[in-house]
């Protein structure tokens, strides 16, 4: 009789533990069709496919492109938007949603004829008041510094018309007008709602914003009344899979049809791999050592600078750090960019010199050194490398790997380092995103200037670089500024890393991307 | 009873309030700003020193504690850093993953660890035992982040059952939880086989045998049942520790919970998430506790005889 009763409290505990199965089951599918393109993204044939679920490891910070200010998000958001102007997966700059556009004499103003016809997500036209109005936006937000430092105001000159006035003439002005942050958004939209733009923006591009599952997924549809015309690909899912190694395994098994920023140790997996596709192109971001010229050790003695610069193998840190997937860097602008001096050496890896001027520096017998540098990735094994070529000649290099937010703080927020291992990437492929803020003196201490150098020689040629619109002019201003910086060892450039896409062999219209963007709208099925 | 439930909801007040502090303390101190993560390290010292006024991050520090808590008993939370909405909504919509993937991965590490274990008891030194000693071993040993890859490499992509990413169906949970599951499974099986070996040399399991009783009602009546409350405790504990989320198995799997979340707050130095997390994690191991305590009660009589005495 208790016998019995027993089994029955053990079956019922297993039939409460099935039930609650079921029913997790239940709700867990019910949350998945939340999303409204979900049942199509989720289609697995390539016939007649119109989905594309593309892998990302982290999400955007926003979806308003006033509010971008890393590549990730600009990736993500040069599917939604459009700006006045227009950058091609090649890089070069067409007309976008300004039919073409005019200088006045000293180049400080641009007046641009805004193309009719084109209709915001929500079906409103655009309007002269929505660019003003985004212009107005983008130049309050903190976020677009960057971009929009030159820019001075736009105003509306007629229905058809708009004037962007410049605060100087400025070199790149078209390619920060192509960049995501200039981006036209709807204002009546941002008026209806300000704080929910950022997940639910509406702007003109080939995709419309559809759904965002926090933590998980987002999607994007077609736009139908695209003015190039609809995409190709009508459903767009962003999935984020946090584990690259998981991501790979996901394409593999077509669980996801594309990643971005693939490892370098999978590269030659992926390439073995005949149903996938592999493209690389170099980033235009690059690892370099930094030095303080103004506080501490290498701000007293130059001929210390130049020991470190002698010291350090290029070539072995791409090697060890990269497994050989990048490019050495040897000027302090990457290949990628604008102004990148073609045929540059950078010093010249010499032990022997590295220990003599390291001698002529005061210190025969050598000397101990702590670098700053992150704690996560190509940071910490370029570091490490660094550290033992140094020891090499006869630097003792203690290492300090740091967290992000520890290291943003100390080191550029607050200069307190000797030398450290850092990276820049330029947000626009042009030399003046990293030269500029990054060395000229007016920038001068913590935030941008964090190298601490103050050569009026050196911001003579920033200056050129800058201001001129002759493009021979520019070029021979950073071939001067590279060939000071190293003259002086400012710092020490060493490599770039390959920014690698791999995708279905099907998907076709994928290239590599400087700026790892995704012009999702080239892309088709085969 | 009550009184006694009582007494322990009004204690997690100090200690909820201790950890808020010490996180809070925390978060403060480490180096590293959040105004500077949001805006990155293209940002220039005025946008930065603009963006920590208005954030209120040049306030006191007590001052912004006092605030912080001040909101929370309201249950005010604040908006998150780096996403800019509510920190209490992110949470809600990670928490059923979290809790789906806990029930899986326990249940299915008691519903299977717990018999072996049994087994292995009542048949020590047998086969049986030492070969679920030695897989017991290799559970333990086996590393999360490992064993989730090799899975997803064997069900994902070589045999296609599963799908390699996200959780839109059950079936997305089977793998996830099956690596959870061994990695508590080792936990699950030598504590029911050491408290079941105690129970056993009880002497009132010879008077049970000595009166006439069958095996099987020996081991489920007498044994088990007295060996219950380490088990419970056990599972209790476990459960408490994967509110905070299981972070390598979220990883691996992309499941968007609680762990996930709290790794890219801390990360992003996402003050209010980090702190709302937390509450919630402290808070839910707290209730977690009282309710294995009030469970012992009513597995176990003499437990239950002190509550009565004690409210008397």
């Amino acid at each position: 009789m208790k016998n019995t009763r027993w089994r029955g409290g053990f079956l019922s505990i297993l039939m409460a533990f099935a039930m609650l199965l079921a029913f997790a089951g239940c709700s867990s599918s019910g949350g998945g069709s939340d999303g409204k393109n979900a049942s199509t993204a989720g289609g697995a044939v390539s016939d007649g496919k119109e989905s594309v679920i593309l892998a990302i490891t982290g999400e955007p910070s926003s979806l308003d492109s006033a509010d971008a200010n890393d590549l990730n998000t600009f990736s993500i958001q040069c599917n939604l938007y459009d700006g006045l102007i227009r950058q091609e997966k090649d890089g070069s700059l067409v007309p976008g949603l300004a039919e073409s556009w005019s200088y006045n004499d000293d180049k400080t103003e641009i007046t641009f004829t805004l193309r009719q016809g084109v209709v915001f997500h929500n079906g409103d036209p655009m309007t002269a008041d929505d660019v003003v109005y985004s212009f107005e936006r983008a130049l309050a937000s903190s976020a677009t510094a960057r971009i929009t430092a030159s820019m001075e105001k736009m105003e509306k000159v007629d229905d058809s018309h708009v004037k962007l006035t410049l605060k100087y003439a400025y070199g790149p002005i078209e390619s920060c007008l192509a960049n995501v942050n200039c981006s036209i958004v709807s204002k009546a939209a941002v008026e209806a709602d300000a704080k929910g733009f950022a997940r639910n923006p509406v702007g003109t591009g080939p995709y419309k914003f559809s759904s965002w599952d926090s933590g998980s997924k987002i999607v994007f549809t077609a736009n139908e009344d695209y003015f190039r015309d609809a995409a190709a690909i009508k459903t767009l899912t962003y999935q984020l899979v946090t584990d690259t190694s998981a991501a790979l395994i996901a394409l593999e098994s077509g669980d996801v049809d594309m990643i971005v920023s693939t490892q370098a140790a999978d590269r030659e997996n992926i390439k073995n791999n005949s149903n996938l596709f592999y493209d690389e192109v170099s980033a235009s971001s690059f690892y370099f050592v930094a030095f303080n010229n103004t506080k501490g050790l290498f701000a007293e003695n130059p001929l210390l600078r130049q020991a470190v610069a002698h010291a350090i193998d290029r070539e072995a840190c791409l090697l060890g750090a990269v497994e050989g997937v990048g490019v050495e860097c040897p000027s302090p602008i990457p290949a990628p960019c604008f102004g990148c001096p073609e045929g540059f050496e950078g010093a010249a890896y010499d032990p022997d010199l590295a220990k003599q001027l390291l001698a002529e520096a005061g210190y025969p017998d050598g000397v101990t050194i702590t670098i700053k540098t992150m704690e996560s990735g190509v940071y910490a094994k370029v570091t490490e490398i660094v550290a033992e070529q140094l020891r090499q000649v006869g630097i003792t290099a203690n290492i300090e790997p740091m967290e992000r937010t520890a290291f943003l703080s100390d080191v550029y927020t607050n200069c307190e380092y000797e030398i450290c291992v850092n990276s820049y990437t330029a947000l626009n492929p042009d030399a003046d995103f990293i030269m500029y803020m990054r060395y000229h003196s007016d920038y001068l201490g913590g935030g941008n200037n964090f190298v601490m150098v103050n050569n009026p020689e050196l911001d003579g040629y920033l200056e050129t670089g800058r201001t001129s619109s002759d493009d021979a002019e520019r070029k021979t201003a950073y071939l001067n500024a590279c060939e000071l910086m190293k003259k002086e060892a400012v710092m020490v450039p060493i490599l770039s890393t390959m920014n690698g896409v791999a995708c279905q062999a099907n998907l076709k219209g994928v290239t590599a991307n400087t700026s790892q963007k995704q012009y999702v709208y080239d892309y088709y099925w085969e | 009873m009550f009184k006694y439930i009582g007494k322990r909801i009004l204690m997690m007040i100090p200690v909820v309030l201790g950890i808020s502090f010490i996180i809070f303390t925390i978060l403060a101190l480490t180096p590293g700003d959040p105004a500077q993560m949001i805006l990155g390290e293209n940002a220039s010292l005025e946008a930065i020193e603009e963006l920590r006024e208005e954030m209120g991050l040049n306030e006191n520090f007590l001052f912004r504690y006092v605030k912080y808590i001040g909101g929370a008993v309201t249950f005010h939370f604040g908006d998150s850093y780096r996403t800019g909405l509510p920190v209490v909504e992110e949470i809600l919509t990670r928490l059923p993953n979290t809790l789906a993937l806990a029930f899986f991965g326990i249940g299915l590490s008691v519903v299977i660890g717990v018999p072996i274990g049994i087994i292995s008891a009542v048949k020590q030194y047998s086969v049986f035992d030492t070969v679920s000693l030695g897989l017991a071993l290799i559970m333990t040993s086996i590393p999360a982040f490992w064993l989730g890859l090799m899975l997803l490499l064997l069900f994902a992509l070589k045999l296609g059952w599963f799908p390699a990413i996200g959780i839109t169906d059950w079936t997305g949970f089977i793998l996830p939880s099956v690596t959870l599951a061994i990695g508590s499974m080792a936990t699950m099986i030598r504590m029911t086989r050491s408290t079941m070996l105690e129970v056993i040399r009880e002497d009132y399991i010879r008077t049970a045998r000595a009166k006439g009783a069958g095996e099987g009602r020996i081991i489920r009546r007498h044994e088990l049942r007295n060996a219950l409350l380490p088990i419970i405790t056990i599972i209790g504990i476990n459960f408490g520790l994967q509110m905070g989320g299981a972070m390598i198995c979220e990883t691996v799997f992309s499941i968007p919970g609680m762990g996930s979340l709290m790794i890219t707050s801390v990360r992003q130095k996402d003050v209010p998430m980090v702190m709302a997390s937390v509450l919630f994690v402290a808070v839910a191991i707290s209730l977690i506790n009282l309710l294995i305590d009030i469970l012992y009660a009513f597995i176990d009589p003499r437990i239950k005889s002190q509550y009565v005495k004690a409210s008397r």
